[in-house]
Protein backbone atom coordinates (compact mmCIF):
# COMPACT_ATOMS: atom_id res chain seq x y z
CA UNK A 1 0.00 0.00 0.00
CA UNK A 2 2.62 2.40 0.62
CA UNK A 3 3.87 2.26 -2.63
CA UNK A 4 0.69 3.09 -3.81
CA UNK A 5 0.77 6.61 -5.37
CA UNK A 6 -2.47 8.37 -6.79
CA UNK A 7 -1.98 9.58 -10.21
CA UNK A 8 -5.26 11.05 -11.21
CA UNK A 9 -5.42 12.08 -14.86
CA UNK A 10 -5.96 15.60 -16.02
CA UNK A 11 -9.10 16.80 -17.74
CA UNK A 12 -8.40 19.69 -19.48
CA UNK A 13 -12.33 20.31 -20.34
CA UNK A 14 -13.61 19.27 -16.69
CA UNK A 15 -14.12 23.79 -15.79
CA UNK A 16 -16.02 23.87 -19.43
CA UNK A 17 -18.05 20.88 -19.09
CA UNK A 18 -19.57 21.78 -15.18
CA UNK A 19 -20.32 25.41 -17.01
CA UNK A 20 -22.15 23.45 -19.66
CA UNK A 21 -23.98 21.64 -17.03
CA UNK A 22 -24.78 24.90 -15.16
CA UNK A 23 -25.97 26.47 -18.44
CA UNK A 24 -27.93 23.98 -19.67
CA UNK A 25 -31.41 23.98 -19.05
CA UNK A 26 -32.44 21.45 -16.60
CA UNK A 27 -28.90 21.18 -15.55
CA UNK A 28 -28.90 21.35 -11.95
CA UNK A 29 -31.85 21.43 -9.79
CA UNK A 30 -32.70 24.93 -7.64
CA UNK A 31 -31.37 23.64 -4.54
CA UNK A 32 -28.07 22.57 -6.14
CA UNK A 33 -27.73 25.94 -7.76
CA UNK A 34 -28.12 27.53 -4.35
CA UNK A 35 -25.38 25.35 -2.71
CA UNK A 36 -22.98 26.40 -5.72
CA UNK A 37 -24.12 30.25 -5.39
CA UNK A 38 -24.45 30.30 -1.77
CA UNK A 39 -22.08 33.32 -0.77
CA UNK A 40 -24.06 35.49 -3.82
CA UNK A 41 -27.67 33.90 -3.25
CA UNK A 42 -27.14 34.86 0.88
CA UNK A 43 -25.98 38.30 -0.23
CA UNK A 44 -28.84 39.10 -1.94
CA UNK A 45 -31.03 37.88 0.24
CA UNK A 46 -29.55 39.71 2.93
CA UNK A 47 -29.92 42.83 0.76
CA UNK A 48 -33.52 41.81 0.23
CA UNK A 49 -34.11 41.92 3.86
CA UNK A 50 -32.68 45.00 5.06
CA UNK A 51 -34.29 46.91 1.68
CA UNK A 52 -37.27 45.77 2.73
CA UNK A 53 -37.34 46.40 6.24
CA UNK A 54 -35.71 50.42 5.62
CA UNK A 55 -39.26 50.41 3.29
CA UNK A 56 -41.29 48.25 5.88
CA UNK A 57 -40.19 51.36 8.43
CA UNK A 58 -40.31 54.24 6.37
CA UNK A 59 -43.45 53.75 5.49
CA UNK A 60 -44.76 52.74 9.40
CA UNK A 61 -43.47 56.18 9.95
CA UNK A 62 -44.89 58.08 7.21
CA UNK A 63 -48.30 56.38 8.42
CA UNK A 64 -48.06 57.47 11.86
CA UNK A 65 -47.25 60.43 10.98
CA UNK A 66 -50.10 61.15 8.71
CA UNK A 67 -52.31 59.73 11.61
CA UNK A 68 -51.18 61.83 13.96
CA UNK A 69 -51.33 64.86 11.76
CA UNK A 70 -55.03 64.15 11.05
CA UNK A 71 -55.73 63.64 15.09
CA UNK A 72 -53.97 66.59 15.51
CA UNK A 73 -55.87 68.75 13.28
CA UNK A 74 -59.21 67.29 13.75
CA UNK A 75 -58.83 67.66 17.47
CA UNK A 76 -58.16 71.57 17.44
CA UNK A 77 -60.70 72.05 14.27
CA UNK A 78 -63.37 70.34 16.19
CA UNK A 79 -63.32 72.77 19.23
CA UNK A 80 -62.82 76.35 16.51
CA UNK A 81 -66.25 77.88 16.42
CA UNK A 82 -64.75 79.73 13.04
CA UNK A 83 -65.03 76.10 11.26
CA UNK A 84 -68.35 75.08 12.33
CA UNK A 85 -70.25 74.47 9.41
CA UNK A 86 -73.83 75.77 8.27
CA UNK A 87 -76.98 74.52 9.76
CA UNK B 1 -31.50 31.45 -16.23
CA UNK B 2 -34.80 29.36 -14.37
CA UNK B 3 -32.76 29.01 -11.52
CA UNK B 4 -31.49 32.68 -11.54
CA UNK B 5 -35.47 33.66 -11.88
CA UNK B 6 -36.33 31.53 -8.87
CA UNK B 7 -33.71 33.00 -6.79
CA UNK B 8 -34.69 36.97 -7.97
CA UNK B 9 -38.44 35.65 -6.74
CA UNK B 10 -36.88 34.03 -3.65
CA UNK B 11 -35.04 37.36 -3.10
CA UNK B 12 -38.58 39.41 -3.63
CA UNK B 13 -40.64 37.40 -1.57
CA UNK B 14 -37.89 37.87 1.66
CA UNK B 15 -37.64 41.51 0.58
CA UNK B 16 -41.72 41.92 0.91
CA UNK B 17 -42.10 39.67 3.81
CA UNK B 18 -39.51 42.15 5.55
CA UNK B 19 -41.32 45.37 4.42
CA UNK B 20 -45.11 44.05 5.67
CA UNK B 21 -43.08 42.51 9.18
CA UNK B 22 -41.39 46.05 9.50
CA UNK B 23 -44.47 47.79 8.74
CA UNK B 24 -46.94 46.12 10.70
CA UNK B 25 -44.46 45.72 13.50
CA UNK B 26 -43.43 49.54 14.10
CA UNK B 27 -46.94 51.13 13.23
CA UNK B 28 -49.16 52.39 16.28
CA UNK B 29 -52.36 50.01 15.52
CA UNK B 30 -54.12 51.93 18.19
CA UNK B 31 -53.42 55.56 16.86
CA UNK B 32 -54.47 54.20 13.78
CA UNK B 33 -57.96 52.59 14.47
CA UNK B 34 -58.40 56.07 16.27
CA UNK B 35 -57.52 57.75 13.22
CA UNK B 36 -59.91 55.62 11.33
CA UNK B 37 -62.76 56.38 14.02
CA UNK B 38 -61.44 60.07 14.39
CA UNK B 39 -61.21 59.91 18.00
CA UNK B 40 -59.05 62.78 19.21
CA UNK B 41 -59.78 61.31 22.71
CA UNK B 42 -57.93 58.42 22.37
CA UNK B 43 -54.67 60.51 20.19
CA UNK B 44 -54.78 62.59 23.30
CA UNK B 45 -54.35 59.34 25.51
CA UNK B 46 -52.01 57.96 23.34
CA UNK B 47 -49.85 61.21 22.57
CA UNK B 48 -49.37 62.70 26.07
CA UNK B 49 -49.77 59.97 28.02
CA UNK B 50 -52.26 60.33 29.85
CA UNK B 51 -53.13 59.02 33.24
CA UNK B 52 -57.15 57.39 33.70
CA UNK B 53 -57.44 60.65 35.85
CA UNK B 54 -56.19 63.00 33.69
CA UNK B 55 -58.07 61.41 30.83
CA UNK B 56 -61.14 62.06 32.90
CA UNK B 57 -60.54 65.67 33.73
CA UNK B 58 -59.79 66.60 30.12
CA UNK B 59 -62.79 65.05 28.74
CA UNK B 60 -64.65 66.69 31.73
CA UNK B 61 -63.15 69.97 30.30
CA UNK B 62 -63.79 69.42 27.13
CA UNK B 63 -67.09 68.71 27.22
CA UNK B 64 -67.86 71.95 29.41
CA UNK B 65 -65.66 73.90 26.87
CA UNK B 66 -67.97 72.41 24.35
CA UNK B 67 -70.87 74.61 25.79
CA UNK B 68 -68.75 77.37 25.10
CA UNK B 69 -67.44 76.69 21.55
CA UNK B 70 -71.61 76.15 20.36
CA UNK B 71 -72.04 79.67 21.82
CA UNK B 72 -69.53 81.46 19.70
CA UNK B 73 -70.02 79.40 16.53
CA UNK B 74 -73.98 80.69 17.25
CA UNK B 75 -72.90 84.23 17.31
CA UNK B 76 -70.24 83.83 15.08
CA UNK B 77 -72.86 82.13 12.12
CA UNK B 78 -75.35 84.79 12.83
CA UNK B 79 -72.78 87.52 12.57
CA UNK B 80 -71.62 86.17 8.95
CA UNK B 81 -75.17 85.54 8.31
CA UNK B 82 -75.69 89.31 8.97
CA UNK B 83 -72.48 90.88 7.57
CA UNK B 84 -71.75 92.04 10.64
CA UNK B 85 -69.01 94.45 11.15
CA UNK B 86 -68.25 92.79 14.78
CA UNK B 87 -67.39 89.67 13.22
CA UNK B 88 -63.93 89.90 13.57
CA UNK B 89 -64.23 90.56 16.76
CA UNK B 90 -66.12 87.37 17.76
CA UNK B 91 -63.72 85.37 15.95
CA UNK B 92 -61.21 86.97 18.12
CA UNK B 93 -63.15 85.61 20.81
CA UNK B 94 -63.09 82.12 19.60
CA UNK B 95 -59.52 81.97 18.94
CA UNK B 96 -58.74 83.46 22.49
CA UNK B 97 -61.04 81.47 24.07
CA UNK B 98 -59.63 78.49 22.41
CA UNK B 99 -56.18 79.72 23.57
CA UNK B 100 -57.23 79.47 27.13
CA UNK B 101 -58.58 76.50 26.73
CA UNK B 102 -56.08 74.79 25.46
CA UNK B 103 -53.85 76.33 28.22
CA UNK B 104 -56.32 74.77 31.09
CA UNK B 105 -56.00 71.08 29.03
CA UNK B 106 -51.99 71.45 28.90
CA UNK B 107 -52.28 71.98 33.06
CA UNK B 108 -53.75 69.14 33.87
CA UNK B 109 -51.11 67.15 31.70
CA UNK B 110 -47.70 66.51 33.05
CA UNK B 111 -45.58 69.11 33.15
CA UNK B 112 -43.59 68.01 30.18
CA UNK B 113 -46.31 66.61 28.21
CA UNK B 114 -48.74 69.67 28.35
CA UNK B 115 -45.75 71.71 26.94
CA UNK B 116 -45.57 69.43 24.29
CA UNK B 117 -49.53 69.49 23.90
CA UNK B 118 -49.60 73.16 23.77
CA UNK B 119 -46.77 73.73 20.91
CA UNK B 120 -48.61 70.64 19.02
CA UNK B 121 -52.04 72.91 19.39
CA UNK B 122 -51.23 76.46 19.57
CA UNK B 123 -50.07 76.79 15.94
CA UNK B 124 -52.88 75.22 14.24
CA UNK B 125 -55.80 77.81 15.66
CA UNK B 126 -54.27 80.15 13.12
CA UNK B 127 -53.83 77.91 10.00
CA UNK B 128 -57.37 76.92 9.60
CA UNK B 129 -59.71 78.02 6.72
CA UNK B 130 -62.76 79.32 8.39
CA UNK B 131 -64.84 77.42 5.52
CA UNK B 132 -63.50 73.82 6.62
CA UNK B 133 -66.41 71.69 8.58
CA UNK B 134 -64.78 69.82 11.82
CA UNK B 135 -64.79 66.19 11.59
CA UNK B 136 -63.41 64.92 14.86
CA UNK B 137 -65.28 63.89 17.65
CA UNK B 138 -63.50 65.61 20.92
CA UNK B 139 -65.66 63.20 24.06
CA UNK B 140 -65.57 60.00 24.78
Amino acid sequence: MQAWEVAPRRDPGFRAAVRARLAAPGGVSWMEYLRLHAAPVAAACGLALVAGGWIGHKEATARTAADREQLAEGYVRALDARTMPMP
Amino acid sequence: MRNLLYTAILALVIGAAATAGFYFSQRDPELSRAARAQDAMTWLRLEFHLTPAQETAITKLQSEYAVVCTEHCLAILDARKRAAPELAALEQTCTDSMRKHFTQVAALMSPGEGERYLKEVLPRIDRFAHAASPNVGVTN
